[in-house]
C-alpha cells in the first residue's frame, strides 16, 4: 500500500469521487459539511486538496466560471488511478478487518 | 463597515498570495459566502467567511502555490519562445533608432578593443613557461643588494648559494645557468652571433627542452647542444653531430646534440647549451661577492611536495644574513616560475619581463576608455525614454510586467554589446599589429597576442557580465515607468539628480580627453627639448665606423689620405646613446672603491668630440700599447672624494689590476643618454679595446664621403663596411619617445572618439527635445546664431569645467612623472597646455555645432506643424 492516506484526506478523496464532474472547493466543502454535519474551513480543505495533488491521488484543472463566484473560474478536481487504487486499498483493509472482527452491525436501521 | 472589513481581509489574502494563482480560491470564498448567506443570518455568514479567509492566510495551500511560482527574479514567466520574441523586438527597436544604435556600438567597440588588447597581453603573459612539466615546482633564487647608493634587485644569484641549496630538504635538483656563453660562433668560415647557457647536468631533468637528435648528457668536456634553427643556419645541409665549432672567446666545442626549437613563450631563450664549468672558488668564499661577480649567473631549483615556501624563506634569510657584510647587505629571496615573466622588476634578467606597475597603468588607461563608453550607453538609452515610453506603456497595459520589460532591455543591451564586441575584435586585430610594433622587442620575446580558447572564454564572459551590468541601469529605469504617464506622454522632467549625473559623466570625459591630448603635446615638447639639449660634446659631422677586425692604425693611415677627413680617433663605444661598460676602480691602497663606467679612447678623441679638459693634460701620444695614464670626469673627482679637480692629478688608481695615474680631468658630458644623470667615468687609453673609428669630416656631401670610405675599406677588409652618423645613433637612442607618443596619441584618439560620440548623442537628444522650443523662438524672431548659442551653451560650460580640471591635473602628473622617466627634463611650458585645450575645443565644438546649426536652420513651419 503506497502513500499514507489520512482520515480527512480519504474523506475528501471520496467526496471528489462522489461529486464526479463537479468537484471543486466550494462544492466539496458544502457536501462534506452537509453530510457530516461538521464545519470545515476553506483553508484546511484547500491545504488537503494541495496535498492530495502532491501525492498524486488527484489532479485539477481550471473549469468554468459562474455568477455567484464573481466570474472566477473553478478548479475542478478529479481522481487519478493512483487515487482510486489507494481508496480501494483502504476499503479492502477495512473490509478484511470488519470481517475478521466478527462484529455484527445492522446497517438497515440507519 | 462590514463590507469594508471583508474587502480588507480579502485584499490581505491577495497581497499574501503575491503572484501565485488563487483565482479558484477567491471564487470558492465568494461562492461559500453566498451559501452561508442563504442558510443563516448575516452575522453568522460573516463569521464563517472570516474563518475561511483567516484559515487561508497561512495555509499550506497558499504556501505551496506561492512556492511553485517562486523562482529566480529574471526567469519569471519566461520560456525559450519568449526569448526569441525578446530578441526579435530588440533587433527591431535597434534598427528603428539606427542613429543611436550605431553611436552606441561604435563607442563601445572602441572602448572594448583596448580592453581586449589588455586582456590579450595578460593572457599571453600567463601562458609563459607553461610547457614545463615541472612548472609548479620550479623556483629561482633572486638577489637584493643594498648599499649606501640604494637597493637593486637582480635575477641572478651569488655562487655561494649553491652550498645552501644542495642539501636543503625538499629540493630535488639545483641547476646553475651561466649566460656568459655568447659570442660569434664560427664553423667553416661562417660566422653567426649566438647566445646560450652553461648549465649543470640536471638542466634537462628540471626543464622540458626536448632533444631532436644526439646525446643530451655529454661526457666530453667541451661539448655543446645547439638548437635546430641555429644549426640549419650554421651547417645548412651537413649533419652537425660531431662537428667542431669555435665560440669566441670560449674556444672550440664539439656538437653533441640538436635541440628542438623551444617555444617562444619561454622566459629562457638560448641557441646553445654547454656543460657548466664554473669557477668553484667563488662558491666557498665566506662572504658573498657583490653584483658584477655573479652577473649572468642564475640558480634554479626544482622542489618536491615536502618543500615549504615559508620555512625555506626563513632559512634562506638566515643564510644570507650570515653571508652579508655590514656595508653592503645581500638578501636572497626566491621566485616561483609563474612569477618570472610578470613580477618583481629585476636587473640582469635572463628573459623578457613585464613589470606589474606598467601593466596596472595600462589596465587603468583601458578602463578609462571603456567606462565612459559604457556610461554613454546607459545615458543614451535613458535619454531615449521619451521616444520609447509609449511602447513601454502599451506593453504594460496589455499585461507586460516589470520583469518582462526588464528582460527586454537587458536583451537589447546584450545584442548591442555582442555586435560591438565583434567590431571591437576586428579593431583589436588592427591595433594589435600597431601595438606589437610599438613594443618591438616584445615580438621577438614571443608576445603574439593571438587568440586562444581560454582568452575567448574570458572575452565572452567579460561581454556578458559587462552588458548585463551596463544594461541593468536603463532596464530598471524602463521597467519602473508608469503606463499611465507614459501613454499621456508626460514622463515629466527627468529628475534633477539624473541630469547632474549625466553632466558629471560628460565633464569627466572632457577631463580625460583634454588630459590625453595635453599629454601628447607635453611629451612632444619634451622630445624637442631633449633633442636640442647641449650634450657637452660635438655630435655633428661625426661618422662612426665599425672596425671589425681591421687594425686601428691601418684604417687611420688609409683614411688619412682623404681630404674630407679632418681627424680620426678611436674608441670602444659610441657615446651619447645607450652606454654600459661597468668597472670597479680602487685607490692605490685598495681602501676605497667606486663602481663606474669606462671608455677606451685614442688621444685625439677629445679634439674630435670637442671635449674640454678642466685640469691636467690629455694622454701622451703613442701610449696605447702600454696603459699608464687615465682621464676622469668631474663627477668622478667629487664622487671619489676629492675637493677640486687639480688635486686628483697624479693620483694612482687600480683598475683591472693595472695601476694607472690620473693625468687629466674632463668636463662632464652626457656619455650615456639623457635618461640618466652624468655618472663618474674613466677614460682609458688602450688600443686593444678599440672597436670603432670616429671620423670628423668637413664635407657636406655625406654620400660621396661614404662611397670614398667604402673604397678605402674594401682594400683593408673583406667584411661589410658598417658606418653610422653619430647624430643618427643619438636619434635612435630616443626612439622610445616616439613609441610613447604613438601609444599615448593612440589612446587619446580613442578617448576623444568615445567622448565625442557620447557628446554627439547627448546633443542630438537635447536638440530633438527642444525642437518645438526652437521653432517658437524662430517665429518670434530669434536669429540662427542666437539659437546655436542657446543650444550649445550648456555643453560649452561642461567643456570649460572639464578643461579646468583636466589641464592642471595632467600638468601636475607630468611634473611629477617627467623627472622619473628621464633624468634630464625641462619645465612644461604653456604651449602644450594651450594647444591641447584648443584642440579639444575644436573637436568638441565641431561635434556640438554640427547638430545645433542644422537644428537652428530648420523651418519652424515643419517643426510646429502638429501643434
Amino acid at each position: 500500500m503506497k502513500g499514507y492516506l489520512g482520515e480527512f484526506e480519504e474523506l475528501v478523496l471520496l467526496t471528489i469521487a462522489a461529486l464526479s464532474e463537479d468537484a471543486y472547493g466550494s462544492s466539496i466543502k458544502s457536501l462534506i459539511e452537509n453530510r457530516m454535519n461538521r464545519t470545515i474551513s476553506l483553508g484546511a480543505l484547500h491545504s488537503t486538496l494541495t496535498r492530495l495533488e502532491e501525492k498524486g491521488f488527484a489532479v485539477s484543472k481550471l473549469g468554468g466560471a459562474t455568477k455567484e463566484r464573481g466570474g472566477r473560474r473553478k478548479r475542478i478536481y478529479e481522481l487519478t488511478p493512483e487515487g482510486v487504487s489507494a481508496l480501494a486499498d483502504y476499503k479492502q483493509l477495512r473490509d478484511t478487518l470488519w470481517f475478521e472482527s466478527k462484529l455484527k452491525i445492522d446497517f438497515s436501521d440507519e | 463597515m462590514s463590507r469594508a472589513l471583508r474587502k480588507a481581509a480579502v485584499a490581505l489574502l491577495e497581497r499574501l498570495a503575491g503572484n501565485a494563482p488563487i483565482e479558484d480560491i477567491m471564487g470558492d470564498l465568494e461562492e461559500s459566502y453566498a451559501g452561508y448567506l442563504s442558510t443563516g443570518p448575516v452575522w453568522k455568514a460573516n463569521l464563517k467567511f472570516y474563518r475561511d479567509v483567516f484559515s487561508l492566510y497561512g495555509s499550506y495551500a497558499l504556501r505551496q502555490r506561492k512556492n511553485s511560482r517562486r523562482s529566480h527574479y529574471l526567469s519569471v514567466n519566461t520560456s525559450l519562445a519568449m526569448f526569441g520574441s525578446y530578441f526579435k523586438v530588440a533587433l527591431r527597436s535597434l534598427m528603428r533608432y539606427r542613429f543611436f544604435t550605431i553611436m552606441n556600438i561604435v563607442g563601445l567597440a572602441i572602448g572594448m578593443s583596448v580592453s581586449l588588447l589588455f586582456l590579450a597581453i595578460i593572457a599571453d603573459v600567463l601562458e609563459y613557461d607553461k610547457f614545463h612539466s615541472n612548472y609548479d615546482n620550479i623556483y629561482r633564487i633572486i638577489t637584493k643588494e643594498r648599499d649606501q647608493e640604494g637597493v637593486e634587485n637582480y635575477a641572478s644569484a651569488p655562487h655561494g648559494v649553491i652550498n645552501f641549496l644542495q642539501d636543503y630538504p625538499g629540493i630535488q635538483e639545483v641547476v646553475r645557468l651561466d649566460a656568459n656563453l655568447y659570442g660569434e660562433v664560427e664553423y667553416n668560415g661562417k660566422n653567426l652571433p649566438m647566445n646560450g647557457f652553461f648549465v649543470d647536468s640536471g638542466f634537462f631533468d628540471v626543464f622540458d627542452f626536448p632533444l631532436e637528435s644526439g646525446d643530451q648528457d655529454p661526457a666530453i668536456a667541451n661539448s655543446v647542444l645547439i638548437t635546430k634553427k641555429e644549426a640549419t643556419k650554421l651547417f645548412s645541409d651537413e649533419d652537425p653531430l660531431g662537428k667542431i665549432i669555435s665560440i669566441e672567446p670560449h674556444g672550440d666545442f664539439i656538437v653533441s646534440g640538436i635541440l628542438k626549437d623551444h617555444p617562444k613563450k619561454s622566459h629562457l631563450h638560448f641557441d646553445l647549451i654547454a656543460p657548466y664549468s664554473g669557477n668553484d672558488s667563488l662558491i666557498n668564499d665566506y662572504h658573498f661577492s657583490f653584483y658584477p661577480s655573479y652577473r649572468n649567473h642564475y640558480v634554479y631549483f626544482q622542489a618536491d611536495e615536502s618543500f615549504s615556501e615559508d620555512e625555506f624563506l626563513k632559512d634562506l634569510n638566515e643564510f644570507s644574513q650570515e653571508k652579508s657584510e655590514a656595508a653592503r647587505v645581500i638578501t636572497l629571496n626566491f621566485q616561483a616560475m609563474q612569477d618570472m615573466p610578470m613580477g618583481l622588476e629585476l636587473s640582469n634578467s635572463p628573459g623578457p619581463q613585464w613589470d606589474i606597475l606598467s601593466l596596472t597603468i595600462f589596465a587603468i588607461l583601458s578602463l578609462l576608455i571603456l567606462l565612459p563608453a559604457c556610461f554613454n550607453y546607459a545615458s543614451l538609452s535613458i535619454s531615449r525614454a521619451l521616444q520609447r515610453a509609449r511602447e513601454i506603456g502599451v506593453r504594460k497595459v496589455v499585461g507586460g510586467n516589470r520583469q518582462q520589460i526588464f528582460l527586454q532591455f537587458i536583451i537589447e543591451s546584450i545584442v548591442v554589446f555582442i555586435v560591438s564586441f565583434i567590431l571591437a575584435y576586428i579593431g583589436f586585430t588592427y591595433i594589435r599589429t600597431e601595438f606589437l610594433q610599438i613594443l618591438a622587442p616584445a615580438s621577438s620575446s614571443g608576445l603574439t597576442l593571438t587568440l586562444s580558447v581560454s582568452m575567448c572564454l574570458i572575452f565572452l564572459g567579460f561581454i556578458l557580465v559587462a552588458s548585463f551590468l551596463i544594461g541593468v541601469i536603463p532596464a530598471l529605469y524602463f521597467a519602473r515607468i508608469k503606463p499611465l504617464n507614459a501613454l499621456k506622454n508626460s514622463l515629466g522632467q527627468p529628475q534633477k539628480s539624473r541630469i547632474g549625473i549625466k553632466k558629471a559623466l560628460m565633464t569627466f570625459q572632457f577631463t580625460l580627453s583634454v588630459g590625453f591630448i595635453v599629454a601628447v603635446f607635453i611629451i612632444l615638447e619634451q622630445y624637442q627639448n631633449t633633442m636640442n639639449y647641449e650634450l657637452g660634446f660635438q655630435k655633428e659631422n661625426i661618422l662612426n665606423i665599425d672596425l671589425q677586425d681591421v687594425a686601428p692604425q691601418h684604417l687611420a693611415n688609409a683614411v688619412g689620405t682623404l681630404k674630407e677627413i679632418d681627424q680620426t680617433a678611436f674608441a670602444s663605444d659610441i657615446i651619447g646613446a645607450i652606454f654600459s661598460r661597468p668597472v670597479v676602480v680602487y685607490n692605490n691602497l685598495k681602501s676605497d672603491s667606486l663602481s663606474t663606467n669606462e671608455l677606451f679612447i685614442s688621444e685625439n678623441y677629445l679634439q674630435v668630440h670637442d671635449l674640454q679638459l678642466t685640469a691636467g693634460n690629455n694622454f701622451r701620444p703613442g701610449q696605447t700599447e702600454r696603459e699608464t695614464d687615465v682621464l676622469v670626469n668631474e663627477s668622478f673627482v667629487s664622487r671619489f672624494g676629492f675637493s677640486d679637480n687639480s688635486s686628483i692629478l697624479g693620483q694612482k688608481l687600480l683598475v683591472d689590476d693595472l695601476e694607472l695615474t690620473v693625468r687629466g680631468v674632463v668636463k662632464d658630458f652626457n656619455y650615456a643618454n639623457l635618461r640618466y644623470a652624468i655618472e663618474p667615468i674613466i677614460l682609458r687609453n688602450s688600443a686593444e679595446q678599440f672597436t670603432l673609428a670616429t671620423l670628423k669630416f668637413t664635407t657636406t656631401d655625406y654620400f660621396q664621403l661614404v662611397n670614398q670610405l667604402e673604397d678605402v675599406w674594401e682594400e683593408l677588409s673583406e667584411d661589410e663596411f658598417k658606418a653610422t652618423l653619430l647624430s643618427a645613433d643619438l636619434d635612435a637612442a630616443y626612439l622610445w619617445y616616439f613609441n610613447m607618443i604613438r601609444m599615448v596619441g593612440f589612446l587619446s584618439l580613442l578617448a576623444i572618439s568615445v567622448s565625442c560620440l557620447g557628446l554627439l548623442g547627448l546633443v542630438v537628444f537635447q536638440v530633438q527635445r527642444r525642437e518645438k522650443e526652437v521653432g517658437i523662438r524662430k517665429i518670434h524672431g530669434a536669429s540662427t546664431t542666437s539659437i546655436v548659442y542657446l543650444l550649445s551653451r550648456d555643453f560649452l560650460k561642461l567643456m570649460v569645467v572639464g578643461t579646468l580640471i583636466g589641464v592642471p591635473v595632467t600638468y601636475a602628473m607630468f611634473n611629477f612623472l617627467l623627472p622619473k622617466i628621464q633624468y634630464y627634463s625641462e619645465g612644461i611650458s604653456a604651449a602644450p597646455l594651450a594647444l591641447g585645450t584648443l584642440l579639444l575645443f575644436l573637436l568638441a565644438g565641431a561635434t556640438v555645432t554640427s547638430q545645433t546649426i542644422s537644428a537652428a536652420q530648420k523651418n519652424p513651419a515643419d517643426t510646429l506643424k502638429y501643434e
